[in-house]
């Protein structure tokens, strides 16, 4: 899926993220790079804390008050975002970037009916009128297979199942037909079943609209499913890129590895072997060298005190780690032992 | 929109405490509308026109220049001096200017407002004072004229109607001078000052006096209870709307500008509101009355000054927490604009805890405005309101040959206090049950 010959849709360079809070500045993001192709679904995965949410974020600036992007350079189709104004910005908010959230219960406003909420968004970018708008969205309810769609139009969120709530809010992103759609753990809040019917629509959502996905999520087993690509986020850094079916078949991180090994596997009955050790600690707190030098099974002397470069160990595939060898040969005996 | 409204007021009609406060109110309302036919004030009236008035309803021909005469000896009482003081002060106004250019000295300005103190036109205190507060005296001296300047102009107006009235004969005449004589009335009523707020004396006993037939509250310090009680009931309401909202639109606008700007403005702005709190309502609402001087205006000021942070801490925590909700993050992806995020978004889901809390503390102001007046602090004497009634009840609370042998002079205030809290007590308490957005369920 990936064609570089392709002109990316979005790019972003060596972003840096900075948080001003009572105790100190939190370097959320420190230098991630990605680009997104036309149709392609990018997948960024790590655990929470990891800064995916602010990474997205920043794409169409959306940053709390007491953030900002500190370096680094954001490219739209031919804008650059960090020099845009106000209200530039706010016509590619929603309209060609648009975002849905991990919390259906609180992202969508209490106070108005679903239809208001979307009829807001169509009302300020496409010009319509409220009838016009009116049909359109029930249109899209129906898209997203909200059944009665004219009667569900006229009810407030807290009347709709979570299910319900996030298909009104891929309803309410999709509005304008954005080019690109960032999935903020989507599926997160809700069970499995109704999860596994929202990525469903989100994948034939995708080719009717032809959009790009930016999908974020801490669960790699989710990302099989869904993306072209993957980037796997730890301490604001990006650990390893590369497309998936790599990165399912041959992590080379430390921690993708360990991500991979927190997935329960049916066919095992021994589960979660060699799950990461602890929790992501305060950003604040991170080891000098590697981030994860504290929580890595291989890290020596030279992990904490040097954090390696994130390089290209083969063509398209992109790790940041001092000892891929070690994993290699440990990984190796866990298949022997498997047998 | 009109189907979920419809649903709202069927809701709110069919929560018995909305229905039990807005009865209370309505009552107190309608009272307070019709004060002036429930409890006719007794209003002076000045003999001229009242002979005029009697003349008119049997007229005849030969009566027409006896209602001239009465309307002519009504002019010269009111305005006999009108063109005289108006002629005199528009001198020293003239002075003033030429003071203001340095074409005159102060000794010679002074000379002049001697002059006129002399002549009885202005108060001594101009001449007093005119040393020590120059600037003072001035602009009240340009008060001064103004009110004359508007006499004068009414004299002559009022000079031409009876003129003109000569001149015509019959039906006319009569409509004529019935107009003439109604915008004399109200001329007269301002000139003497009547204020129907003030409670007249009714007896010359000290002692109440229990309910009877015309008096049916009874009456306490020679006022009748029951004018107080009705015409008190403008007064609850005055009071209690009036401080309210104001205090509320300082609280909203102190809060909002503090949640929305945040830094050091905020931390000024809601260190300067724990100040304020931290003084006893009460004490602070006494001492600012004593000092800004006793009276309803000056009463309701204080209670304003002291009662806006409530408001500000419940709307600053309101927006701060909807700052962070996620819906406010999806409506800034989807491009829409900060001033319309806090018109639509934010202001909804945090004005009504605001506007909840506005309803409730309408009923407990009267109360406090009460306590200050049973004070000594509100309303001045005789004016009519619950507390000052209540305060009148002091004096006999414990009784003459028998403890409760003055019941009337707390029970009807009392009541009247009691129900108008309650009213909007219940009334709080239902919108919060049917408004809140968060409260649907
Ligand atoms: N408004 C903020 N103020 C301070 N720190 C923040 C803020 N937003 C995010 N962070 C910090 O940035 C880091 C990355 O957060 P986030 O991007 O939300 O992680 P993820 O989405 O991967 O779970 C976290 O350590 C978080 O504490
Ligand atoms: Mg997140």
């Amino acid at each position: 899926m990936l064609n570089n010959n392709e002109k990316p849709l979005l790019k972003v360079e060596n972003l840096h993220v900075h948080f001003k809070t009572e105790d100190g500045i939190i370097k959320a993001v420190n230098g991630v790079s990605f680009e997104l192709y036309p149709g392609e679904t990018l997948a960024i995965v790590g655990e929470s804390g990891s800064g995916k949410t602010v990474t997205a974020l920043s794409t169409i600036r959306l940053l709390d008050e007491n953030g900002w992007i500190e370096e680094g350079k954001i490219q739209y189709k031919d804008n650059d975002v960090l020099s845009l104004s106000d209200n530039q910005l706010r016509k590619i908010r929603g309209k060609e970037i648009s975002m849905i959230f991990q919390e259906p219960m609180t992202a969508l406003n209490p106070v108005f009916t679903i239809g208001d909420q979307i009829i807001e968004s169509l009302e300020l970018h496409l010009d319509m009128n409220k009838q016009e708008a009116r049909r359109k969205a029930i249109d899209l309810l129906r898209k997203v297979g909200i059944p009665e769609p004219e009667r569900r139009i006229d009810q407030y969120p807290h009347e709709l199942s979570g299910g319900m709530r996030q298909r009104a809010m891929i309803a309410m992103a999709l509005s304008c037909n954005p080019s690109i759609l960032i999935a903020d753990e989507p599926t997160t809040a809700l069970d499995v079943t109704i999860q596994a019917q929202i990525l469903e629509l989100m994948k034939d959502l995708q080719k009717e609209f032809q959009m790009s996905i930016i999908f974020i999520t801490h669960d790699l087993g989710v990302v099989a499913e869904m993306a072209d690509r993957a980037i796997v986020m730890y301490g604001g850094e990006v650990v390893e890129a590369a497309d998936i079916i790599t990165i399912f078949k041959k992590p080379r991180h430390p921690y993708t590895w360990g991500l991979m090994n927190s997935i329960p596997r049916i066919d095992k009955d021994e589960e979660r072997l060699l799950s990461i050790p602890g929790v992501v600690p305060n950003p604040l707190n991170f080891p000098k060298g590697c981030k994860f030098s504290n929580r890595c099974f291989f890290a020596d002397e030279k992990c904490v005190e040097e954090n390696p470069n994130l390089e290209e160990i083969e063509e398209n595939h992109f790790s940041r780690c001092w000892h891929i060898d070690r994993m290699l040969r440990e990984m190796h005996k866990v298949k022997e032992g498997e047998r | 929109m009109s189907e979920e409204f419809k649903r709202t007021l069927k809701r709110f009609f069919t929560n018995p405490s909305a229905l039990i406060g807005v009865t209370i109110l309505i009552f107190f309302i309608i009272i307070a509308i019709f004060a002036p036919w429930i409890a006719p004030p007794k209003i002076p009236v000045n003999k001229n026109l009242e002979k005029a008035r009697n003349l008119l309803e049997n007229y005849s021909e030969e009566n027409k220049y006896l209602i001239i005469n009465e309307l002519k000896n009504f002019w010269d009482d009111t305005y006999f001096f009108a063109e005289d003081d108006y002629i005199e002060l528009s001198n020293l106004m003239e002075t003033i200017a030429k003071f203001h250019n340095k074409e005159v000295s102060s000794n010679e300005l002074k000379a002049h407002i001697k002059e006129l103190t002399d002549y009885y036109i202005l108060n001594i205190t101009y001449y007093e004072k005119f040393d020590e507060e120059t600037n003072k005296v001035i602009k009240n001296l340009k008060k001064e004229y103004n009110k004359i300047e508007k006499k004068y102009k009414e004299s002559v107006i009022s000079l031409n109607l009876i003129n003109e009235l000569e001149k015509i004969d019959g039906e006319e005449f009569v409509k004529q001078a019935i107009k003439v004589v109604s915008r004399f009335d109200k001329n007269f009523h301002e000139a003497i000052g009547f204020n129907p707020y003030i409670m007249p004396n009714v007896t010359t006993t000290r002692t109440p006096i229990p309910p009877s037939k015309e008096h049916p509250f009874g009456i306490v310090n020679q006022k009748d209870i029951f004018y107080g009680v009705i015409w008190g009931t403008r007064t609850a309401f005055e009071i209690g709307l009036v401080v309210v909202a104001i205090s509320t639109v300082i609280g909203l606008f102190i809060g909002s500008v503090a949640a929305y700007f945040g830094g050091w403005l905020e931390e000024v702005l809601m260190r300067i509101t724990d100040i304020f709190m931290s003084i006893p309502f009460m004490l602070a609402a006494m001492v600012l009355t004593t000092i800004l001087g006793l009276g309803i205006k000056n009463m309701m000021i204080a209670l304003i000054v002291f009662g806006w942070m409530v408001t500000a801490r419940l709307i600053r925590g309101n927006i701060l927490q909807a700052k962070n909700e996620q819906y406010v993050m999806a409506a800034k992806a989807l491009g829409v604009s900060d001033f319309f995020i806090i018109v639509k978004h934010i202001l909804p889901n945090t004005i009504f805890p605001v506007l909840i809390n506005a309803t409730m503390r309408i009923g407990s102001m009267v109360i406090t405005a009460a306590a200050l007046s049973f004070l000594g602090l509100g309303a001045p004497q005789g004016y009519a309101d619950w507390g000052s009634i209540l305060s009148y009840s002091r004096d006999w609370i414990i009784g003459g040959t028998n403890p409760t042998q003055y019941w009337f002079t707390i029970l009807y205030p009392g009541i009247a206090m009691i129900l108008f809290v309650i009213g909007w007590n219940l009334l709080g308490d239902a919108l919060r049950d049917v408004f809140d957005p968060r409260m649907r369920h």
